[in-house]
């Protein structure tokens, strides 16, 4: 990386960071590239030399954050010894994910969903890589084509709809949000293990090798 | 031969003026559908009152007399939405027939109900959930009433272990976004190839995938 890319790259951290404190006590309307500017200790010309707009600073903002989670997802994913630990050891990596900083959470799910188009078509295109961590579990069928990659989507959709509600009902940090992931694991298995490998799920653990989620 | 848009036609009085009241609703009737076309190509955040005005004429100020804001025109929109696909799953779905033909008449009445209405159903199903908070609740009781449906099936579970809590709303909530993708991504013809899917999708959990999957190529 080059210096210049360095600076870039420090910068968009901390415009990041800036970002999401900030829409913790404003609306998207507020917020303004000069109060970002200010927040991340940089000149507002700085701020636009990573992004053009408010629009694209906010949606970039967010791309980052989703970049880092499939990023931890996927690295859970490759460390697990099958499909079902490593898919549980991601579960647990994204509850950790979304309670280890409910400011950047709520940013995540909810305001920028709400503000900005950009954010929202990044976030279906975002869903659509995270497929393939359920959609691989076909591996586990006799007849891989017996399920569609539908099946996949559906099961994705349910898990982050139950996401949704459990953050907005301050269920996700905790034993609530242990159950929540149990609970998530039952949808995501049955299809492709049956029905007794999803009722496993409801009692087992996270893999021993995942970081707890930070302290409610 | 030419003739006005609909929101442009004169409203019917006949001899008698109506009520306010029902000018009113009737003048909401009219705005709605345009309404939710803007909100559906436009996105929920993307829009504002001028658009709705510009695409309706019905100019800004009798706008806010009809409606509280763009959120409100947003809501009315999503109820009339909801009615008017409630009362099509309400026809599809036979009374007195068993669970699973009553879930399997109710997928199809919604599928076919989205495909027709794709406008709608995007309003419902991507535009709702990040439209805010009422929206958003809105939204959240539309799956609890699927999972309340769904759950209705936990008597005819074919395991000896209970599903868990919450599956009604997590196969709902999969459901929603299976619809929710092939809206995105402009594929609403595909929407209704998605039936044997979507059958097995809700009654696979408690009847089992075998059953789910005869019954589904059957439907």
């Amino acid at each position: 990386m080059s210096p210049l890319d360095a600076a870039a790259h420090g910068h968009r951290a901390r415009i990041g960071q800036a970002l999401v404190e900030l829409a913790a006590g404003h609306s998207y309307e507020e917020i303004t590239t000069a109060m970002i500017a200010a927040a991340a200790g940089l000149r507002p010309a700085e701020v636009e030399a990573c992004f053009a707009t408010k629009q694209e600073c906010f949606a970039g903002v967010w791309q980052d954050l989703s970049d880092e989670l499939l990023s931890r997802l996927w690295s859970a994913m490759v460390n697990g010894t099958d499909w079902r630990e490593g898919l549980r050891a991601a579960a647990h990596v994204a509850l950790g994910f979304f309670t280890e900083d409910p400011e950047r959470s709520r940013f995540f799910l909810v305001e920028v969903l709400e503000a900005n188009e950009m954010a929202r078509a990044r976030r279906d295109l975002l869903f659509q890589e995270a497929v393939e961590l359920v959609d691989l579990g076909r591996r586990e069928l006799e007849d891989p084509e017996a399920l569609s990659r539908d099946r996949a989507e559906a099961v994705l959709g349910a898990i982050y709809e139950r996401i949704n509600s459990a953050f907005a009902n301050g269920e996700l940090a905790g034993d609530a949000g242990l159950e929540a992931v149990r609970q998530m694991m039952y949808v995501a298995v049955l299809p492709y293990a049956g029905q007794a490998a999803a009722s496993e799920e409801l009692e087992l653990p996270a893999p021993a090798w995942v970081a707890p989620p930070a302290p409610s | 031969m030419v003739s006005l848009p609909d929101h442009l036609m004169p409203i019917e009085v006949g001899r008698e003026r109506l009520p306010r009241e029902e000018l009113s609703a009737k003048q909401r009737e009219r705005i709605l559908p345009a309404a939710i076309e803007v909100f559906a190509k436009r996105g929920y955040p993307a829009t504002t009152v001028d658009h709705i005005v510009a695409a309706t004429g019905s100019g800004v100020g009798r706008f806010y007399e009809l409606f509280d804001g763009k959120d409100g025109c947003f809501l009315a929109a999503y109820d009339r939405i909801l009615a008017q696909a409630r009362s099509q799953l309400e026809e599809a779905v036979p009374p007195d027939g068993d669970w699973p033909q009553q879930v399997i008449a109710a997928i199809r009445a919604l599928l076919e109900f989205v495909s027709a209405h794709p406008m709608e159903a995007k309003l419902a199903l991507i535009e709702a959930p990040t439209a805010g908070a009422v929206a958003r609740g809105r939204y959240d009781a539309l799956l609890e009433a699927a999972a309340a449906k769904l759950e209705e099936g936990r008597e005819c579970a074919s395991s000896q272990a209970p599903p868990p809590p919450g599956l009604g709303y997590a196969v709902a909530a999969g459901l929603a976004w299976l619809i929710h993708n092939r809206l995105s991504f402009d594929e609403a013809e595909r929407i209704e190839a998605l039936l044997p899917e979507a059958i097995e999708i809700a009654l696979g959990p408690y009847l089992g995938e075998p059953e789910a999957r005869s019954l589904a190529a059957a439907a």
